[in-house]
């Protein structure tokens, strides 16, 4: 038999009355069998196509009333209305169910809207496809580092040399500077760009030409905040004169709209580059680091051609280096993976967005996990119902899709209440988060909200609707439904997963937490309790002297010191130290410290060996002192190394006079660089002093006065040491913030499943328990029998998940340099408190059962 | 008399059907027609004819073997009812009748032109 072409007979079977459907069918397909035997293949098909055409026609086309559609449509609405008389009937299943998906659906609304923003970040720029920043790899003998700063010149250069390149542009560093108009000063941020700048990013002008607005060197562009706040409006910003650290008046050319929160650049004015070369004469030169440099490419060039180039480059400039190498970074993928280890990519920010999308999935799926116990075990309540539907003829398809149906609807129930809470809970989380995001019910959300609904329904209501409706109608009906071995594994197995992730979470979250105070107290090598810091701005360089004496005798002040550095930040690095024994091919960085006699004393650092400058020993100008790393790197003893002569840039010679102990200039996260302190003039941009402790805003106020009276006009800006340290750390303390909400958030929810299963053992044992009473079992003793199989539980869980925490923690602390240790009583904590919580859980329950009186449960029957 | 009306094609099919005598079905029929009239009969028209016929009582119908060469599915046999019979009759008996009154002259005339 040659079976008919198939499209022909798809449509009849669609159209063909059902009675008619199999003879018909027949009659055609035989029918066929002669047309091919006597016509060719062609014309066979043709004919037959014809024919069914033609039954195509009344009496034999079937009725619409009878089309799956409407059955659908029918089956449907009955589904959802026993749904919810379901929920209205068990409701506290209902509610345990609900409350549970509800706090899942929550947090991952939260997660999605978090990784969300982060996502977008700096993804803003029209130009994005093209951004790239040029970053260098530089190698030491002790140390191959990836870095943002580059020659000041590289930009321009790069421009002319490399004609894939269309735009570049160097930058300084964002810093905070004074600006003043009308006997008006505000302390705003800002930095200086090269005319494409504009041209590259997408920062749009509100007024102004982009090609023109940076180009004369007094010109400047102010954010659409700030000529606000100046000028009162936009308009009559265009040529106003802001005067700039009280010593240079630039022309408002362009007013800038405000720069969106989700870009890394955050600043309120621009001013031309031009100016930053003309008053840094450091920057012109190849061999110093500082500025950024940007560029972007012409369509179609590869970025790894351009950096194949470009890697050279400023070793060609420098003629007898070879320790740089110059590529390209997509911009916008900085953001999220801007981490470096020894020069290579590590990962960065991405670890977080990716660690808390695994919570949000371990979120969903522990709230579906108790649905899917809840609804098996409360199997025997609902057999019932199957065993009568199944009775008067109903398909298990359509049973399953019966479940389907409700736990659907109850997630879109959790969903929706979802939605509300994470209205009413938003400013909250955008305060913990340090963001401004907002819940636009945007179609790719309601999309992802709606597939997460339509996942999780599926997810938590295939096996109970697999395993509800597989009874057979006698065998409920003569009452004797066995759960069968496989079946309470499985829902044991579940409990188990459920707590697993549970204990390994709250481990996490406690180690994060352990890290970070360890961080926060971590002795850095001094005491930055009570330290303030202050830029020595306008004419404080020049009578130092005259302003230290004043500062030192204000009342409330320990002591005060000047430095090259703010003691959170690395700042200034050089190789150009050469000392006796070094290798003479190799390179060694260190850090360069400009300081005072005051230091030492006012952030109370140690030293390991020799002494610290001092007045009294007259000329210290020619003596340095050196860091425990520097004293590794350099290979030499604490003792022999004092009175040591090294040469610094050729130009001084200075001689080792004592060894400090190490302390951290940054986060934990880096180890410290080795270091040289010596006393210089030049360059102390700091002032850093330690108060007494008590009557600090007298002192502080005291300190204002005086730094009033040398800078008038100038703004008084300090930070207390600490605060400033522990902001290196807001990353981290977000982190940990959202991971302890987050976890809390599993704990309950998982706990929310073991009472609904508690509650449930509990009921179907009673008569159990009322026999166990009779027979003389005292209620404690019930209580032990409930809680132990749940018990048995949570210890395996307990037992799978401390290896897995051990592992994922560790492998998370190898991304710090310094790092707290492993305790066990974490381990031991975590899995004695899940017990604890798992008990308090199951035995409300069993409290309760064990003090109903037997008379009363087994009266029935 | 307005009883038994059918119609001439539904008459072909009802006699082919008695002529097939046990052995009527869809292909059966059709096949029978071709072959006798020499005239094309769809599928399709067959059947509504057979539905209508059904409808009306003129035919009954039971469910046949399934052969290989129709894919597995059964024939339906149709057979000549009692109405059936008595409808073919009538029919037949009004077409005598109205033979019969035809005046003779007529028809030689025909002949007559064409012969």
């Amino acid at each position: 038999m040659i079976t008919p072409p198939k499209i022909p007979s798809r449509f009849f079977r669609w159209f063909c009355r059902r009675d008619l459907l199999k003879y018909l069918e027949g009659d055609l397909t035989e029918l066929y069998q002669d047309l091919i035997h006597t016509k060719s293949r062609r014309r066979a098909n043709w004919l037959f196509l014809v024919e069914v055409l033609k039954l195509f026609r009344p009496g034999i086309v079937r009725s619409i009333e009878y089309t799956p559609i409407k059955t659908f449509n029918l089956m449907f609405k009955h589904h959802i209305f026993l749904a919810l008389r379901n929920f209205k009937k068990h409701r506290a299943s209902f509610l345990i169910n609900l409350t549970g998906l509800t706090t899942g659906f929550t947090c991952a609304l939260f997660i999605l809207l978090w990784v969300r923003d982060e996502l977008s970040v700096n993804k803003f720029h029209e130009n994005d496809d093209h951004l790239y920043r040029v970053m260098e790899i530089q190698t030491y003998a002790n140390d191959r580092l990836a870095t943002n700063a580059t020659p000041g010149v590289l930009a321009e250069n790069l421009k002319v040399d490399f004609p894939g390149i269309k735009y570049a542009s160097g930058t300084s560093r964002i810093r905070e500077s004074q600006l003043s108009f009308d006997n008006q000063s505000y302390k705003e941020i800002g930095l200086h760009v090269d005319t494409d700048f504009l041209k590259m990013f997408s920062y749009p002008l509100k007024i102004g030409n982009v090609a023109t607005v940076l180009a004369d060197k007094s010109s400047m562009c102010i954010s659409e905040s700030l000529a606000t706040t100046l000028f009162g409006n936009v308009a009559s910003a265009i040529g106003k004169t802001i005067r700039y650290e009280e010593n240079r008046d630039f022309v408002v050319s362009g007013v800038l709209e405000d720069v969106p929160a989700n870009s890394t650049l955050q600043f309120d004015y621009l001013l031309p580059y031009e100016v930053y070369k003309e008053e840094n004469q450091w920057v012109t030169e190849w061999g110093n680091n500082g500025p950024h440099t940007f560029v972007m490419l012409h369509p179609g060039v590869d970025p790894g051609e351009v950096t194949s180039k470009i890697a050279n480059y400023v070793n060609e400039k420098n003629e007898d280096r070879n320790t740089v190498e110059l590529f390209l970074k997509k911009y916008s993928e900085q953001y999220l993976f801007g981490n470096f280890t020894d020069g290579y990519p590590d990962g960065g920010r991405i670890t977080y967005v990716r660690l808390f999308i695994l919570i949000a999935v371990i979120l969903l799926v522990i709230a579906c996990i108790n649905f899917m116990n809840l609804s098996t075990a409360a199997a025997s309540k609902r057999a019932k119902e199957v065993g009568v539907r199944k009775a008067i003829g109903a398909q298990r398809k359509i049973l399953i899709y019966q479940y389907l149906v409700e736990s659907w609807l109850i997630a879109l129930f959790a969903a929706l209440v979802a939605v509300i809470l994470a209205f009413l809970l938003l400013p909250h989380f955008n305060e913990v988060t340090g963001k401004s995001m907002s819940l636009g019910l945007s179609w790719v959300n309601t999309g992802l909200i709606l597939a997460v609904v339509f996942i999780c329904g599926l997810l938590a209501g295939s096996y109970p609707a697999v395993y509800l409706t597989h009874f057979n109608p006698t065998v409920i009906f003569k009452g004797d439904i066995k759960t069968s071995l496989g079946e309470l594994w499985v829902r044991k197995g579940l409990v188990i997963f459920q707590f697993t992730v549970t204990i390994a979470l709250m481990i996490g979250v406690i180690m994060v937490h352990k890290q970070i105070r360890y961080a926060f107290n971590k002795n850095l090598g001094y005491d930055r309790e009570n330290v303030v810091v202050f830029r020595q701005d306008g004419s404080i360089p020049n009578k130092r002297e005259v302003f230290f004496n004043k500062l030192r005798s204000t009342p409330g002040v320990v002591s005060a010191s000047s430095s090259s550095h703010n003691m959170i930040q690395q700042m200034t690095s050089t190789t150009g130290l050469e000392w006796e024994g070094k290798p003479t091919d190799e390179e060694v960085i260190f850090e360069n410290v400009r300081v005072d006699e005051d230091f030492l004393k006012t952030l109370d650092m140690k030293l390991v060996s020799g002494r610290w400058f001092s007045k009294e020993f007259g000329a210290d100008t020619t003596r340095v002192v050196i860091n425990e790393s520097a004293l590794q790197v350099m290979g030499f003893n604490a003792e022999e190394v004092i009175g040591k002569r090294v040469r610094l840039w050729d130009r001084y010679d200075l001689q080792v006079i004592g060894v400090l102990r190490d302390f951290h200039y940054e986060s934990i996260h880096t180890k410290v660089s080795p270091s040289f302190f010596w006393p210089q003039d030049r360059r102390l941009r700091y002032v850093v002093v330690r108060l007494a402790p008590g009557r600090q805003s007298e002192t502080l106020s005291a300190i204002q006065r005086l730094y009033s009276s040398f800078n008038p006009g100038f703004i008084f800006d300090y930070a207390f040491l600490d605060s400033s340290y522990q902001q290196l750390y807001t990353a981290e303390q977000q982190v940990s913030k959202l991971s302890t909400y987050f976890s809390a958030v599993t704990i309950l929810v998982s706990c929310l499943g073991l009472f609904g299963l508690a509650a449930f053992t509990v009921q179907s044992r009673t008569k159990e328990i009322g026999i166990r009473k009779v027979l003389g079992a005292s209620s404690g003793r019930i209580v032990l029998v409930l809680s132990a199989s749940f018990t048995k539980l949570v210890g395996i869980a307990v037992l799978v998940s401390l290896p897995i925490s051990y592992y994922a923690v560790a492998a998370w602390l190898d991304s710090f340099a310094y790092k707290t240790s492993m305790s066990l009583w974490v381990f031991g904590a975590a899995g004695l408190l899940s017990l604890l919580i798992a008990w308090v859980t199951v035995s409300s329950q069993a409290l309760k059962a064990a003090h109903i009186n037997p008379s009363q449960t087994l009266k029935q029957e | 008399m307005g009883k038994y009306q059918i119609g001439e094609f539904e008459e072909i099919v009802m006699l082919t059907v008695a002529i097939l005598h046990g052995n009527a079905y869809g292909i059966s029929i059709k096949q029978q027609i071709e072959e006798t009239q020499g005239r094309k009969v769809s599928v399709g028209a067959l059947q509504s004819c057979l539905q209508r016929l059904e409808k009306k009582g003129y035919l009954k119908s039971r469910e046949g073997e399934a052969t290989t060469i129709r894919g597995g599915r059964p024939k339906k046999y149709v057979e000549i009812t009692a109405a059936g019979k008595q409808a073919l009759a009538t029919t037949r008996e009004i077409r005598n009748r109205l033979w019969e009154a035809i005046p003779r002259v007529v028809l030689d005339m025909k002949f007559t032109v064409y012969s």
